[in-house]
Formats: structure tokens, sequence, C-alpha cells
């Protein structure tokens, strides 16, 4: 198996074309500027110290705690009573909540369990004179991070305070990152879907214009000429699958559709009937045994399935290329396997395979733009599944892909 | 079936890509069933006014083919102000791209149908000449 030597060329070209459109839109277009500055914002940015809440009625302690974490730079609030801390949690968003095991009024697990119930996120440190693995155990179960025993050792006491605070900023940091991918990922997507829609409108005229040469002006030029012009028209054509390639790719998990119960053995039926051409060209076969039904958006789950049976039969020199379509229901997930007796792909290409554009035969040899797999996997992985694919060369592959049952 | 006789057409495009403007007649005179002529808007501004203008004029549109994505007014908001002009206008939005938000945006605001920008030429002219035999 080899690379075709026009296919990472192809690759390069979008690639540098890509990177032109970038520069101009990174330029022009306001949203997408605004977005990379905030996230260079957020690297920047330095995390305040979290607010904390101590729940402690002795007075000493109360104050010793109070003046200790204030001169490490935390904005401290304190509360006497359990149902005061409660009052106070209601309105205000503690990190960190310090709280003493025995309150005058409630009790400190209480507390927790109220405090935690209230804002899930809180880090909850207690504080217990009658330190026993059983005390320690009920406050851990109640949700508590850490508990430190009475007589407080203030040293060990403020490393606690260091370490939940760090681990609360992790939280944060990891949160603000993981908006800041979905947005970014969203407006990719978003770019995608205009740039190739604004490649598409010249080519059509491209397009428009060959026809009309070859249909009116074919007698003008001589054989040669011709020969130019047609060649001109494929490369168009494999163009214009390339950009429809990329904007579904964008498209995918987008809420075009509703999600509707989807019965997969019936799909699987329209599926055989849309590539009769191809099974009945290969005297090939497509069997797929029970199939369940799902909740789902049915457009990609389609598609999905057309390109893994469609390779299935296209990349295979049997006499009689067949796939099989198969499910097994797991305990949390569908696991279902696209098996075909077909050419096989080598260890080393295992995963790249999965990459956009990426190709492993000449386009003379099999036709594709290379992103059939790369939309199947997005199709996966936005069904909150993976796709994977196990494979002998010369003795054929089986994809595998799950959706996890919660989501159907 | 109905028979249609030989009709003259008025179209209105609204697109912002300018070569269509020069193709959409070249193909359309392909057919010799009927005649057409076709006005051209870049945006969806211009379409706007041109249909005001040709509406005013007593050449009402027989067809108008809107593009979604144009500069200065889009083909959504294009739809929308010709509806509230004519509710009876006969647009039909011509896009590549199938079932965008957009495209259910624009047939909410009115517009009958899509008409995709298909490569094949003869195709869109025969779907170009079947909206307007069925009205």
């Amino acid at each position: 198996m080899l690379f075709t030597t026009e296919t990472p060329r192809i690759r390069e070209l979008i690639n540098w074309d890509f990177g032109i459109y970038f520069l101009t839109c990174f330029n022009v277009e306001k949203n997408l500027y605004t977005s990379e500055r905030d996230i260079f914002d957020i690297t920047d940015m330095e995390i305040k110290k979290p607010h904390i809440l101590i729940v402690e009625d002795d007075t000493e302690m109360h104050r010793t705690l109070s003046d200790i974490l204030q001169e490490e730079g935390y904005e401290v609030k304190t509360a006497r009573r359990g149902k005061e801390a409660l009052a106070l949690t209601a309105k205000e968003k503690f990190p960190i909540c310090l709280i003493d095991l025995r309150l005058p009024d409630i009790s400190g697990i209480e507390v927790l369990e109220k405090v935690k119930h209230i804002n899930p996120e809180t880090y909850a440190v207690i504080i217990t004179a009658f330190a026993s693995k059983e005390t320690a155990i009920e406050a851990l179960k109640a949700g508590a991070y850490y508990y430190i025993e009475k007589p407080v050792n203030m040293e060990e006491l403020l490393h606690v305070i260091k370490k939940t605070s760090e681990s609360y900023q992790l939280q944060e940091e990891k949160k603000r990152y993981t908006k800041e991918l979905e947005r970014a990922n969203r407006e990719l997507d978003d770019f995608t879907s205009t740039i190739s829609h604004d490649l598409k409108a010249p080519l059509y005229s491209i397009h428009a214009f060959i026809m009309l040469l070859m249909e009116d002006y074919a007698n003008s030029l001589d054989e040669a000429g011709r020969g130019y012009l047609n060649k001109v028209k494929e490369a168009v054509e494999r163009m214009n699958v390339l950009i429809e390639d990329l904007l579904t790719l964008s498209r995918v998990g987008r809420k075009f559709t509703e999600v509707e119960t989807v019965d997969l053995n019936e799909l699987l039926k329209e599926i055989k009937t849309d590539l009769s051409a191809q099974i009945r060209e290969r005297g090939g076969e497509v069997i797929a045994g029970k199939l369940p039904s799902i909740s789902t958006q049915r457009v990609w789950v389609k598609q999905l399935f057309t390109n893994l049976v469609g390779n299935g039969l296209k990349f295979n020199k049997s006499a009689k290329p067949t796939v099989k379509v198969g499910c097994e229901e797991r305990e949390k997930d569908y696991l279902f396997t696209v098996k075909d007796n077909g050419i096989g792909i080598e260890d080393k290409h295992l995963d790249s395979i999965f990459n956009l554009f990426e190709r492993l035969h000449s386009s003379s040899e099999y036709e594709g733009t290379g992103a059939g797999l790369a939309i199947c996997k997005k199709i996966a992985e936005e069904l909150a599944g993976g796709l994977w694919v196990e494979s002998k060369p010369g003795e054929g592959s089986t994809f595998f892909f799950n959706i996890p049952t919660k989501n159907c | 079936m109905f028979k249609v006789d030989k009709m003259e057409y008025n179209i209105l495009l609204v697109d912002d890509e300018e070569f269509i403007h020069e193709l959409l007649p070249l193909f359309l005179a392909r057919n010799t069933k009927h005649t057409f002529s076709v006005h051209s808007a870049l945006n969806g501004k211009e379409g706007v006014e041109m249909y005001s203008k040709l509406a005013s004029e007593g050449h009402k549109p027989d067809l108008v083919l809107v593009d979604l994505r144009m500069p200065v007014m889009d083909g959504v908001e294009a739809t929308r102000r010709i509806i509230e002009h004519d509710s009876t206008a006969n647009i039909h939005l011509f896009t590549a791209l199938a079932e965008t938000p957009v495209e259910i945006d624009a047939l909410k605001a009115g517009a009958k149908g899509t008409l995709y920008k298909l490569t094949d030429w003869d195709k869109t002219v025969q779907g170009i000449i079947n909206i307007l035999e069925l009205e």
C-alpha cells in the first residue's frame, strides 16, 4: 500500500489555501479575533485565591483561623452557627468551606451536606475534635474533601487550605479551558462551513463555463485542447467533492434535525437500497444482524453506517465482497461492528486512516477524498462514543463504534 | 397531465456571484419551450428594490431566485422584506447547501421552496420550469 504522490500535494494545497483564508479571516472576522484574544487573556490571568467560609463557634479559634487565612491573602467570611453558614452559602458561592463538626445549633455534617447540596463544587474541609475513623469516614462520605483534627496545627491547616485551593483553581481552570475549547471548536466549524460555502460559489461558475465550452465550443479545439478541458472539469469536480466533505465534517453534530427514534434494521435496509448499484456491480453482499432502535439524529447515524458499509465494499478485492453489520448490547453501551472481507489495513496505518483527507491508495485504484472516516469518527464522538478498527491485511477489517445506551 | 403553452417568464435572480447572472440566461436560452427575461440583483437590498420596481412597472417577477449568503442584506432578510411588500411573491431559495438553519429561516420567512445549485444545469433549468409551470 502506497500513498499517492498527489494526495499530499492536494493536502498541502488545501492547507496553504486555508492558511491564507485563515489569515484573512483572522483580520476581518472580529468574533474570531476576539475569541483568540480571550484565550490569551485566560492563560495570562492569575486566578484569584478562593473565598473561604469559616464555620466555627469557638470565639478564639474563630479569630485565629480568620486572621491567619487573611494574612495568607484569602478573603474570609465567618459564621458561628450552622444556620448562619447556610444562609450565607445560599447568597454567595464559597469555593472552600472550613467547617467545625461541633456547632451549637445543627451538626457540622448537616451543614456540610446542605452546603454541598447548594453548591456541589464547594471544597469542604472539616475540623473535628473527636477524630476517629468513623467520623472521618462519615465526613468524607458526606462530601468532605479533607479533615483536620483539633487542636489545630496552624501549619498543617495552611498546608491543607493551600492544597484545597490549588485543587479548586485547577478545577476552575479545567472548566474554563473546556468551555473555551468547545467555543473554539464551534467557531472552527462555523469557519469551515463559511469558507466551504464561499469556495463553492466560484467553483459552481467555473464548472458551468466548462460545460458551455465543452458543449458549444468543442469543435473549435483540437483533441489535445479537448483533453485539457476534460482534465479541468475532472479537477473541478474533485475539488467540489472535497469541499462537500469539508462541509459535511463541519456540520456533524449540529442540531439541524430533531432527535427521533430510528429503527436501525430499517435504516440498514435503506442503506442497502442506496448502495444497491455498488453491491450489484461488485457481486457483493451486505448482511445485517439484529439491530436495536435508538433515539438519535437520523441523518448522522445514516452517514456513519453508509460510509463504513460503503468502505467495506469499496476497499475489497474478494470475489464476493461481503460486509456484515452487527450489534452487541453491553452493560452501558451498544457496540456496533461493521466487518468486511476486504483488503485490510496495515498496522502502521490503523490510526492515520481517521485523519482528514488521509488516503492510502491512488485515486485510480480507489476513488475518494479520504474524508469519510474522519467524518465517521466525528459522528461517533458526537454520539458520545468512539470509533476504532481491527484489521489484517489481505483478510479484512472490522470497524467498531459504540453509543452509550443512556444517549439512545 | 396539463399542457402549458409557450410563455414569457420574468425571473428576478438575487445572487452575489456575478457569473451566475451571465450563466442563468445562457442556460435558460437553451430551453426553446419558453422565453425568459432575467433581472439581476447582486445582494438582498438590490433584490428588494428591484422587486418593488418591477412590480410597480407591471412586470412582477414570476419567480424570484434568492441566494442565502450575500453581502449588504442576506437572503433571509430579503425574503422577509419582499413578502412584506407582496405576500404572493413566488420566492425560491437558490443555494448550494441543503438544510442549513438559514434555509429553514428563509422558508419560515415565506420562501416557497429551494432550488439547489446543482452542477447539472439542465436539471436546474428543468427545476425552474417546473416551478413556473406549476404556478
